[in-house]
């Protein structure tokens, strides 16, 4: 979910808006370094990717449906960096031009679904670079990652809701509903990343890396042309 | 709003407003502005909010906003609806009686302030989308000296958005049709599917853009955002046009 306006205090969001701002700009440095005159093409396109592949919604039963978000499988693909730059894009448009997520609160859900979902991926990749080695186990890995990073998203939202957000309601309470609620999506997130990142190895094995976290050539290496 | 004002607003054939002609760095601004004074409105203040309601429907009404494209977006307010109903529910303080059932007064104020305020932002933001195009939207971010790099990423995200789109939409469709089944699982594996095929063409259009980049001759691509003169730098008038909204809401927010 996408934090809205005037839900956390302005504190909060500028102090949100700050860290955010340091990791996108950080990120977007290692970004350029890595990709050199693909800088822009790459992350832009790959954001355009996850703003499609969010429209698709499956229906989970009891009235709900879950879409793909995205960040644990940008970050399986191509690292943190560039995956941080990618879901900067994506919730920029979110919030000017689609109406999701609060224009204020952009540094709040920058931090909650790119910045530390896409950290908590490429940590939960790198624990399982070894297990991994096998490429059968790539997808399985990465799956693992998504659904991980999707509940760190979740922890983060329902953490700057408890720091800027009201204290009629236990932050303990927020946390449960916003968590709980999160836990489907999650395993959800885990499968259809598993499932993507298993059709993408079968149809170009070179864009997947063999050991996740690693970045492969044919997609962040020299320009092809 | 335009369906109630009897005009029929399609693709192509959209009238142009004041906003629609506005600069964007000012709409943008000015947006900011009054999504700020709203937020900082207490919840204890709920005629306040109300009155700014009242004016980001309005700035909606004068941006002929199409209503049927603001009630789609509501379905966003579902999650923060889930959040308020539990505020209500589980918020301490005294309790209070709604239809039977005891709810904590402070906790219904604040749950209907929340999704107030999410629906304001959500009825001004589609104000400044009907208005202005993602092209000049990321014209203004430039004129406000966001970084150009920033700027040229959001420009071409947006762009390929659209190619993407149809082509995610055309790969769903050809799953479907060959092996679609009607089961849960038929439904993951189908989008799982299309998305992966989706992912190799995106990969693939990024060489074609970098193959367009040489060819125009340099390695760079250039920069993506081109402000020709056909959007409109701010003057003094639209920066004051721009702020009406935000002056307007903080009146309100002081005065009551």
């Amino acid at each position: 979910m996408h934090i809205p306006d005037g839900w956390v205090d302005l504190p909060t969001s500028a102090g949100a808006g700050a860290a955010a701002a340091a990791a996108v700009a950080v990120a977007g440095r290692r970004t350029a370094a890595r990709l050199k005159e693909r800088a822009t093409t790459l992350p832009a396109v790959l954001a355009a990717y996850l703003l499609v592949a969010q429209l698709p919604a499956l229906p989970l039963g009891v009235g709900t449906s879950a879409h793909l978000v995205g960040t644990g499988l940008a970050t399986a693909l191509v690292g943190p960096s560039i995956a941080i730059v990618c879901v900067t894009s994506v919730v920029v448009v979110q919030a000017l031009v689609l109406a999701d997520g609060g224009v204020t609160a952009i540094g709040l859900n920058l931090l909650a679904n790119g910045v530390v979902p896409a950290l908590v991926a490429a940590a939960v990749l790198g624990v399982g670079r070894r297990w991994a080695a096998a490429a059968s186990r790539v997808h399985a890995t990465a799956g693992v990652a998504a659904a991980l990073a999707t509940m760190a998203a979740a922890a983060t939202t329902a953490a700057e809701l408890a720091a800027g957000g009201t204290d009629v309601i236990p932050a303990g309470t927020v946390a449960a509903v916003v968590g709980g609620a999160h836990v489907v999506v999650a395993v959800g997130e885990g499968l259809l990343t598993a499932a993507v990142i298993g059709v993408v190895a079968r149809l170009r094995p070179d864009l997947v890396p063999r050991r996740p976290g690693r970045r492969p050539d044919a997609l962040t290496g020299p320009a092809a042309s | 709003m335009s369906a109630a004002h009897g005009r029929a607003v399609r693709v192509g054939e959209r009238v142009v407003g004041p906003l629609d002609r506005a600069a964007p760095e000012a709409k943008l601004v000015g947006l900011l502005g009054f999504l700020l004074v709203t937020a900082v409105t207490p919840a204890r203040q709920p005629g306040v909010l109300a009155l700014q309601g009242a004016l980001a429907l309005l700035v909606a009404a004068v941006a002929s906003v199409e209503a049927r494209v603001v009630l789609r977006r509501l379905v966003l307010d579902a999650p923060i609806l889930v959040l308020a109903v539990t505020y209500a529910i589980a918020g301490h303080g005294p309790r209070t009686s709604v239809l039977g059932m005891s709810l904590s007064a402070p906790g219904l104020q604040v749950g209907l302030a929340v999704l107030a305020k999410a629906t304001i932002g959500i009825v001004a933001v589609s104000a400044l989308s009907a208005t202005t195009p993602v092209s000049e939207v990321v014209v203004g971010m430039r004129r406000l000296r966001l970084p150009g790099w920033f700027c040229d990423l959001v420009a071409l995200s947006a762009r390929q958005t659209a190619v993407l789109g149809d082509d995610l939409e055309r790969l769903r469709l050809a799953v479907a049709v060959r092996c679609g089944g009607r089961g849960r699982r038929a439904q993951w594996s189908g989008l799982a599917r299309a998305l992966g095929a989706s992912f190799v063409r995106a990969t693939e259009r990024v060489d074609r853009l970098q193959v367009a980049a040489h060819a125009r001759g340099g390695t760079a691509l250039g920069s993506m955002v081109v402000p020709g003169p056909a959007v409109a730098a701010a003057t003094a008038s639209t920066w004051a046009l721009a702020a009406l909204p935000a002056a307007a809401a903080l009146t309100a927010r002081l005065a009551l």
